[in-house]
């Protein structure tokens, strides 16, 4: 399985929302930012690297390193183990059939039907190994090359071919997976991370899998002149990485820092394959065996690509994955073939999984109120729903003069109907949020917090406060600001998924009833995220994913960064933010960041709005299949762990 | 006519070049550039050095003029360049994009035509009549009928009910095994539903523009004479009256070929059909200048053949027509 | 040449004129007529929407002055008197309470096309619920939002109105034009226009579309027609140019010619008329093929976001078809003004006819 961390981290961003290319005037801007975190990065580590590149780095032996530094033993772990360890816990709250039998229309409905079909099995009898599960995709692949992922899509697919040593589970903690690691220790202070892989791996050519693959795969990611779109979050705390053998791999982090374990999860790519390859080609896109390579990569994970078409993509179980030598080493992969189909429409997908030509879908509010309750879906399929922790939120451009006020801000989320949008828009489904951290995380908030509430007096006297009136009669409120009349319009930004506008639509009505003109202008994703990006707007409805980690937060809140499309700015948050991210202790870190959701919320820096569950549609033969706050897949064991029942 | 021929191709290379130099300026300067979607999170600094590294990949750092001028004399000697997204050569995207959507509109033109044709010509014999009237209600009702209703429609009953037809895609998983006959086979049984799709709606406006035609001829002094002479009414109305109306058909002719190759974006979403209406749009999205730039061509190409084409035929079916008169 | 006598010339009555007669014959054809009619009452509605149907009083009378709420669909400023004393919008009860000598005439149909009825906004009406199908308080239901269909259709009109003619006129004229033009003076100038044709042919809207949504933040419905109109005038103009070859070897133009008719007068006095047949197809069909155009455009989501319309309408319909009323009164719209602009044309394309002038002036 590959573990995808960071990726993940774009993944959820970019289901939501995308950040854009700097424009070439930014680049200054830019360059001071990151001059100023070099400069923040040397007093940590006196051997501060140019962001141009790794700097050239020896390495201690391995008998001083491991001798000279404290030594803790990590968590490596497999997934389906822990996964089993924690189903023994909860009980199961009907047999299979009853669940089969049932209507997702209730909570009680959905818990037990969870419980039942979430199980793993007691014996391989009751497995049927030679399944074929037809999943789908939105758009097609661009690249089965691990270091191009870009979109959710490749996530998935890639993913499944791919090797990683780490990943976290669902209660978002890091571990390394048994299948390819055989020891982890971290040193005391998190500058240094020691795995020992297994010797039993090998990549789909027959060549075995080492360290020496790892260390490869991090350099090329590192090399400057290769144009690899996305680094990783992190990688540039990393120092370097080193294969002493074949089988022992060390990391070696800048700073101490407690997000450290999050930096070591980076694709892996087979040395022997691409190291004569890349040097001819380092775009590792054009020359000829670069598109072969497309079509016939050599992997290293559970799954291998047998086929490949622009509206298809066929995956086939591997053999020498878990056998070796002859013997059986790892766990047998659940499904024989897994295809995936890109379907473009919803409501082709859905009519799809209702006919049995897809085995799972992601499921939107609507499709689960009013389209997934009859025979035709129940036939073959069932439905089930858990929370997830992405949220949407109104972002407000504070430099604006509309927005500048907080009174003015506080007034607007005392605007939205609240009532209509979550009950009726999104059917009740979805949970209010109340802050960037979710209230069952570790650092979420500790006492539940109130939502605002729909109070549209309130708001009126808060705008009035703010000096915005009607002066001149002309159904707008309008205020004096720079000596110039201004009337209080505004333009909500928003990509153009139906159900976005929607909401959008029905906060510019009630608007309107109190004296605010806000058009709501729907665009393609693109031109969404580069004026987000160039802070080119004056609000936007848009939502994050969680990271794994909560410093990943403050590219989104503190002054400048790249990720802090609306430009909030408070001093204090900045430094609980540095502070946190240097703090070992979990609880001292929880402390501050909860600190900094207080006063993200007073201040209003966005109107959070709410957090979207996630709902799917399996069908009935598939089993064991779990919600994590990433949903049912990205995570350990998530996609792993789902299996279909023999008849 | 070589001379002609000659100047009107000449003229049409400046027409292309013009047109190309359009829509690279058009693109060029929307907000956003591939790598708005590749650089999904800013909190990796991406070092000025390697957004300039790949906005060089990405022919981002000359100004498009120039940038344009490149593309050009690359595209003059037939290398289209490769797609950002897909790494592959557009021309190979082009291709196989192709063949899929010519799958769906030229079945689409024939059917229009082998219906529209007696339609029209029913309908202009039989003006006025009751049985008129239902069969252009009738056609007035399926023209109303967006295509994205329709598709739903046919999805619904004829693949999800009863099971006639697939779903969506052009070919069954097993295709690969299958033998050729029987591979024929699924693609023509994958094609059905877009297919209908396509053609119901231009059924009204082929048979009405025929029939508009057709009574307007009808309405000529030859034809009074060709009846007063005691010909039969079949007589007159193929023999003398239809070849006078084939001119705004060759018109007709003319503008739907390019559309052969445009595709549909809204069926080809539906169903999934991996055609070139729905590559464009994607590729505008993405900023997939390449693809984009590739596609404009062989649309643009077509559509000044297809027009040269037609003023050809103006000349060779109405001799009075003369190609370069004044 | 025939002995025309003095008494005879008295009987001769003036020729009305081309367009007159034409006129006079389209007033016969009683389905043209009745589809002019149909056209007609759409225009009534669109124009008179708010009157008919809205949640805003159509006039009014607080605190002494008169005043016009329901227009506050067209522009903020009607409404900014209610603004200041916090009527949020809501009028029935607030006019009640706040001044007790008000007094209001409500528009026909009690319903708002941007969102649901609220709890007690009218005293008989329970708050608007979504998926409703047709009943006595939503004659067309509602849809998934929880919003009224025949208050969205009845304000939607004017958006379909506008869009087929508007975006068809200019398109109609342009290409007209240019085909005109090209067809009639040949040579370097049909040259010429013919590249410009080209140019514009070549163009793909899906491109000019989404460039000209991403540059402008406000996209309102008349960006959309102004890109319709102005890129649909290519069949037109070919259309045109084909039949103004074709007819301009005609003798009766020579001789025109010879007698010294100007260039203009023959092109739109003699040629046009007969031009016009084959032209009016594309025309008609244009006007309501723009209606498609708008809901496909909504279907794959490009287009102004805030106003109703029929093409939103069938958008939702295709995503909750078990909610039939979404496709079918929208459907009934389309189909009725689609064939109500062809009826029309076929009349005007009977009425034109120079043929059917048989007995001449008298």
């Amino acid at each position: 399985m590959f573990t995808r961390l960071p990726l993940l981290l774009f993944a959820l961003g970019l289901m939501v929302v995308q950040s854009g290319c700097p424009s070439s005037s930014e680049y200054e801007e830019r360059k001071r930012q990151l001059e100023q975190k070099q400069a923040e990065a040397q007093n940590a580590d006196p051997k501060a690297s140019s962001d141009a590149g790794l700097q050239e780095f020896t390495p201690p032996p391995l008998e001083e390193l491991v001798a000279s530094v404290e030594w803790e033993d990590s968590r490596v772990v497999d997934p389906l183990e822990l996964y089993r360890e924690h189903l023994e816990t909860k009980e199961q709250l009907a047999t299979v059939d009853e669940a089969l039998s049932l209507k997702n229309d209730s909570e009680e409905a959905n818990a037990k039907i969870m419980s039942a079909l979430g199980r793993m099995y007691e014996s391989k009898d009751q497995v049927n190994f030679d399944d074929e599960l037809i999943r789908h995709a939105g758009v097609e692949v661009k690249s089965t090359n691990p270091l191009m992922m870009s979109s959710t899509v490749e996530f998935d697919v890639v993913g499944m071919m791919g090797v990683g040593l780490f990943s976290f589970d669902w209660n978002m903690e890091p571990l390394a997976l048994s299948d390819y690691v055989k020891s982890w220790k971290t040193s005391k202070d998190k500058l240094y991370d020691m795995v020992v892989l297994r010797d039993d791996m090998t990549w789909s050519d027959g060549t075995p899998i080492t360290a020496h693959d790892i260390e490869f795969s991090f350099k090329t990611i590192m090399d400057p002149e290769i144009p690899i779109p996305a680094v990783r979050t992190g990688m540039e705390d990393m120092k370097w990485v080193e294969a002493y053998d074949d089988h022992t791999i060390v990391f070696f982090h800048k700073q101490s820092l407690a997000t450290n374990v999050w930096n070591c999860n980076f694709p892996i790519i087979p040395k022997h394959v691409y190291e004569t390859t890349i040097p001819e080609d380092k775009t590792m896109a054009n020359s000829d065996r670069h598109v072969e390579l497309e079509s016939d990569p050599v992997v290293g994970g559970a799954y291998k690509l047998v086929k490949r078409t622009k509206s298809e993509i066929l995956l086939e179980r591997r053999d020498d994955w878990y056998m070796h030598d002859g013997k059986q080493v790892r766990r047998k992969p659940h499904f024989k073939r897994i295809r995936f189909q890109v379907i473009a429409d919803p409501n082709t997908q859905r009519l799809a999984l209702n006919r049995g030509d897809i085995h799972d879908l992601e499921l939107q509010a609507t499709q689960w109120v009013t389209q997934t309750n009859d025979e035709d879906f129940y036939k073959l399929n069932t439905k089930v729903r858990g929370e997830q922790w992405v949220y949407y939120f109104i972002g407000w451009n504070v430099e604006k003069p509309q927005f500048t006020d907080v009174k003015v801000r506080k007034a607007l989320a005392y605007a939205v109907d609240y009532d209509y949008i979550m009950n009726k828009l999104l059917h009740g489904l979805w949970p209010p949020c109340t802050g960037t951290f979710h209230p069952d995380s570790w650092m979420g908030p500790t006492e539940a917090r109130s939502p605002y509430k729909q109070d549209l007096e309130k708001a009126v006297a808060l705008l009035e406060e703010a000096g915005w009136k009607d002066t001149d009669s002309d159904g707008i409120r309008d205020k004096e600001i720079g000596g110039k009349k201004r009337n209080f319009e505004f333009v909500l930004t928003t990509p153009n998924q139906p159900w976005r506008v929607d909401v959008c639509n029905s906060f510019a009505n009630t608007l309107s009833r109190i004296g605010i003109k806000c058009t709501v202008s729907a665009t393609e994703f693109t031109v969404f995220q580069e004026q987000s990006r160039d802070h080119d707007f004056d609000a936007i409805f848009g939502g994050w994913g969680t990271g794994t980690d909560p410093s990943t937060t403050a590219n989104i809140f503190k002054t400048a960064e790249g990720r802090n499309y609306g430009q909030y700015s408070n001093k204090r948050v900045d430094e609980l933010f540095d502070l946190a991210k240097l703090e070992l202790d979990r609880d001292k870190r929880a402390e501050y960041y909860r600190e900094i959701d207080e006063i993200l919320w007073d201040e209003q820096a966005y109107c959070f709005l709410f957090y979207r569950s996630a709902f799917y549609g399996f069908n009935k033969k598939l089993r064991g299949y779990m919600f994590s706050p990433r949903g049912p897949y990205h995570y350990a064991p998530g996609f792993d762990a789902i299996w279909a029942a023999a008849k | 006519m070589f001379t002609y021929l000659v100047r009107r191709i000449a003229i049409g290379g400046l027409t292309l070049i013009l047109i190309t130099f359009l829509i690279f300026g058009l693109i060029r300067n929307m907000p956003g550039t591939p790598l708005t979607l590749d650089l999904l999170d800013p909190d990796v600094d991406v070092s000025p050095e390697r957004i300039a590294q790949l906005e060089a990949a990405y022919g981002l750092d000359k100004p498009w003029p120039l940038a344009y001028v490149h593309w050009l004399g690359n595209a003059a000697t037939g290398d289209l360049g490769k797609s950002f997204k897909q790494k592959i050569p557009v021309a190979q995207v082009i291709l196989d994009r192709l063949g899929p959507t010519l799958l769906l509109s030229i079945p689409s033109l024939i059917l229009t035509y082998i219906f529209s044709i007696p339609l029209g010509l029913l309908s202009s014999a039989r003006a006025g009549k009751l049985d008129e009237r239902i069969q252009s209600t009738i056609l007035y009702m399926l023209y109303s009928l967006p295509s994205f209703v329709a598709a739903l429609f046919l999805q619904l009953y004829l693949a999800v009910r009863w099971e006639w037809f697939p779903l969506y895609g052009m070919t069954s998983n097993n295709y690969d095994e299958m033998s050729s006959l029987e591979q024929t086979w699924d693609l023509m049984w994958h094609a059905t539903l877009p297919v209908i799709c396509y053609t119901y709606g231009s059924l009204a406006y082929y048979s009405r523009f025929i029939r508009a035609n057709l009574q307007e001829v009808l309405r000529q002094d030859f034809i009074r004479t060709a009846r007063a002479k005691g010909l039969s009414p079949f007589n007159v109305m193929w023999h003398h009256a239809f070849r006078n109306t084939l001119i705004p058909l060759v018109t007709m002719i003319g503008l739907t070929l390019p559309a052969l190759v445009s595709g549909s974006v809204i069926i080809e979403g539906v169903f999934s059909w991996p055609g070139m209406g729905r590559e464009l749009l994607q590729s505008i999205s993405e900023r997939d200048y390449p693809t984009v730039m590739g596609i404009t061509l062989v649309y643009s190409v077509l559509t000044l053949v297809s027009q040269l084409l037609a003023d050809i035929f103006y000349a060779v079916v109405d001799p009075r027509v003369r190609i370069d008169s004044k | 040449m025939s002995d025309i006598s003095p008494e005879k010339l008295k009987h001769l009555k003036k020729s009305p004129g081309f367009w007159k007669e034409a006129w006079g014959r389209f007033r016969q054809r009683r389905l043209a007529m009745l589809a002019l009619l149909v056209v007609a009452l759409l225009s009534v509605v669109a124009l008179f929407a708010p009157a008919i149907a809205g949640s805003k009083p159509v006039v009014c009378k607080y605190q002494g002055e008169i005043y016009f709420p329901c227009l506050g669909y067209y522009s903020p400023s009607f409404e900014a008197r209610f603004l200041s004393d916090n009527f949020f919008g809501v009028y029935y009860k607030n006019l009640k309470e706040k001044d007790p000598e008000s007094w209001a005439i409500w528009p026909l149909y009690f319903n708002d096309p941007n969102r649901p009825i609220e709890e007690g906004e009218w005293p008989t009406k329970p708050p608007t619920q979504q998926n409703e199908a047709p009943n006595t308080n939503n004659w067309f239901g509602t849809d998934d939002k929880g919003i009224d269909v025949f208050a969205q259709m009845v304000h939607g009109t004017r958006t379909a109105l506008l869009i087929g003619f508007v975006s068809m006129g200019l398109a109609a004229t342009i290409g007209i034009t240019f085909g005109a033009l090209a067809g009639y003076f040949g040579g370097w100038i049909d040259v010429l226009i013919s590249r410009v044709i080209e140019v514009v042919m070549c163009v793909p809207t899906i491109v000019l579309i989404l460039a000209l949504l991403a540059v402008i933040d406000e996209a309102t419905i008349w960006h959309m027609m102004a890109v319709i109109g102005g890129t649909g005038w290519t069949g037109i103009a070919r259309l045109t140019r084909g039949e103004f070859l074709r007819l301009k070897a005609q003798d009766y133009i020579s001789a025109a010619r010879v007698l010294g008719v100007g260039h203009i007068r023959i092109m739109f006095r003699y040629l046009l008329p007969n031009a016009l047949a084959p032209v009016l197809v594309p025309i008609t069909f244009g006007i309501a093929a723009a209606i498609l155009i708008e809901s496909a455009l909504s279907f794959l989501g490009f287009g102004p976001a805030g106003t109703p319309s029929w093409g939103k309408l069938l958008r939702a319909g295709q995503n909750h078809f078990e909610d039939w009323w979404l496709i079918f009164f929208p459907g009934l719209a389309v189909f009725s003004t689609v064939l109500a602009y062809n009826l029309i044309g076929e009349g005007l394309q009977e009425a034109t006819d120079p043929r059917l002038r048989e007995n001449g002036g008298e």
